[in-house]
């Protein structure tokens, strides 16, 4: 398959998962419709809260719909032209004002297991993170509510974190779970959203979080094609390759890695592939 | 208008919605129990003299829940060629309807027979409806002397549609929690594989693809999961010389 047939292949896809959210979207209004229409007789309330329901769920479909279109459009436009491939998250950046938004999900042992960045600075921030073990993604998951943050807040909050941002040129984090009706999946951040003022938002980051946990938990979800996720094979790799050499655990040779990118100023990605390309051998003694 | 039909319409609602003793998350979902109430608060509140709930296909199909085990349902086999079933399959209610009339005889003649040899005069149907399927159907059973009204069908209408509500909002708490787990599991055996490849690159002195197929083919070899194989090298289980 050529570069061109992929790409041709994710707009069509982007446009047939735009094109399911719609038809689900409808079908909740019709449904949202008939339970109105029978909000006045016995169990009315019970009615009105389902069509509530309803209602919401057809606007994170429709949502849901709209960004596949939105990259949908991305792509085709960049397709035979330079530069790099659109991001899934610009389109959720871009509903923000900003450029740069993040996604993580978790494991249950809250251990991050994938992430998707809009652009260079979104994944900066969230290597940074990452690397650090604690950040507004972090409490945002744990926690199960919004975290937000602004300036020299950000340090105090999380040491080492907000200095890295600053250097980022990054001012304000808003983080927001990924809540499933039964568990907490992740975050969604953003960095430097545009003050809306007084002005409603086009979208909440509460919504905004409900649209990409049922895009997660679609049915045919495939959160490495359709929402850019990446799983850090190479952080893995260099985990089982480090903890092998030094004999320890995987979660001990993981913190050895992120210790040494921390202390040398680099992101753990890059010490992971200096690790498993270029044959780089770190000790217990870097983590001291 | 208050009446004491009213207040016992909003006990049932109550009821079947959980009301104050709604389980906290712990009890499981007892769809079963759900409907018995179902079947006993429609024949009580319509003068019924026999209820039964028939789950949908998809729902589990067969499953019929007589209003109390004393009532006169025995053999109710023959409703799987009965109007609850043809109410499961199109969702369209059925009305009061003589057990004796040409359109019970024709349409559901088995049943028919069944039903009026266990003193039985009457039947109206209601589907359990929910956003946009029917997840059951409801029927009820009149004696001679005490027809079911007509126009109080509509209460029965009620329950079963909050009752259709009940059933499908716990299928999709359930969904959410099998997806959940779905995507949790795939991504943690992703890094698993991951970091076992590395494992044995160091241990085999090999490139992290040559580490895979040696991880992929001893997992074919022994029909085995590439993850769990993954899961015994990390615990220094497995051994793949």
């Amino acid at each position: 398959m050529t570069q061109a047939d992929r790409s041709t292949d994710a707009v069509l896809s982007a446009m047939r998962r735009a094109s399911d959210a719609r038809r689900r979207a409808l079908q909740d209004l019709k449904a949202a419709a008939r339970n109105e229409a029978l909000a006045d007789g016995p169990g009315g309330e019970l009615r009105a809260s389902a069509a509530a329901m309803l209602r919401r769920s057809a606007a994170r479909h429709a949502a849901a719909a709209h960004l596949q279109e939105a990259h949908a459009r991305r792509l085709a436009t960049w397709m035979g032209r330079p530069g790099d491939r659109p991001r899934f998250m610009s389109g959720v950046a871009d509903l923000f004002g900003t450029r740069s938004a993040t996604l993580t999900v978790v494991g249950s042992d809250l251990d991050q297991l994938a992430s998707a960045a809009s652009d260079s600075t979104a994944k900066a921030a969230q290597e940074l993170e990452f690397a650090l073990g604690s950040g507004p993604a972090a409490d945002a998951t744990s926690g199960g509510l919004l975290v937000q943050g602004t300036g020299a807040e950000l340090e105090r909050r999380w040491p080492g974190y907000g200095a890295g941002l600053a250097e980022l040129g990054v001012g304000t984090v808003v983080a927001v779970p990924l809540l499933s009706t039964t568990q907490c999946l992740g975050a969604l951040t953003v960095f430097d959203p545009q003050p809306y003022g007084d002005r409603p938002r086009p979208v909440s980051y509460d919504e905004m979080a409900a649209v990409l946990t049922r895009m997660l938990l679609g049915p045919d979800a495939e959160p490495e094609l359709h929402l850019g996720m990446d799983l850090q094979e190479v952080v893995h790799q260099a985990t089982g390759m480090v903890s092998v050499q030094c004999g320890c655990g995987v979660d001990d040779a993981l913190s050895l890695i992120k210790a040494r990118a921390f202390a040398l100023g680099e992101t753990t990605t890059a010490v992971a592939a200096q690790i498993v390309h270029e044959g780089l051998r770190i000790g217990l003694g870097d983590a001291e | 208008m208050t009446t004491p039909g009213h207040h016992r319409l909003a006990a049932a609602f109550v009821d079947l919605t959980g009301g104050s003793n709604a389980p906290a998350g712990g009890s499981p979902f007892d769809v079963t129990a759900l409907l018995r109430k179902l079947a006993n608060h429609s024949a009580g509140l319509l003068g019924a003299s026999a209820a039964y709930v028939l789950l949908a296909e998809a729902h589990g199909g067969s499953a019929v829940v007589p209003a109390d085990p004393g009532t006169r349902l025995d053999g109710l086999a023959y409703e799987l060629a009965g109007p609850a079933r043809t109410c499961c399959d199109t969702g369209i209610p059925v009305p009061a309807l003589a057990l004796s009339s040409s359109a019970v005889q024709s349409r559901w003649p088995r049943f028919a027979a069944w039903a009026q040899g266990r003193g039985y005069a009457q039947v109206a149907v209601v589907p359990l409806r929910a956003h946009t399927e029917t997840v059951g159907a409801l029927a009820l059973l009149a004696a001679p002397h005490r027809p079911l009204p007509d126009a109080e069908l509509p209460v029965g209408q009620s329950l079963a549609d909050v009752t259709a509500l009940m059933i499908v909002r716990e299928r999709e708490r359930a969904e959410s929690r099998a997806l959940t787990d779905q995507l949790q599991h795939a991504l943690t055996s992703r890094v698993a594989i991951e970091q076992a490849k590395g494992m044995l690159a160091v241990q085999h002195t090999l490139t992290p693809d040559e580490a895979f197929a040696l991880l992929r083919g001893h997992a074919r070899s022994r029909g085995r999961l590439l993850a769990d194989v993954a899961h015994e090298v990390i615990d220094g289980n497995a051994d793949l010389a």
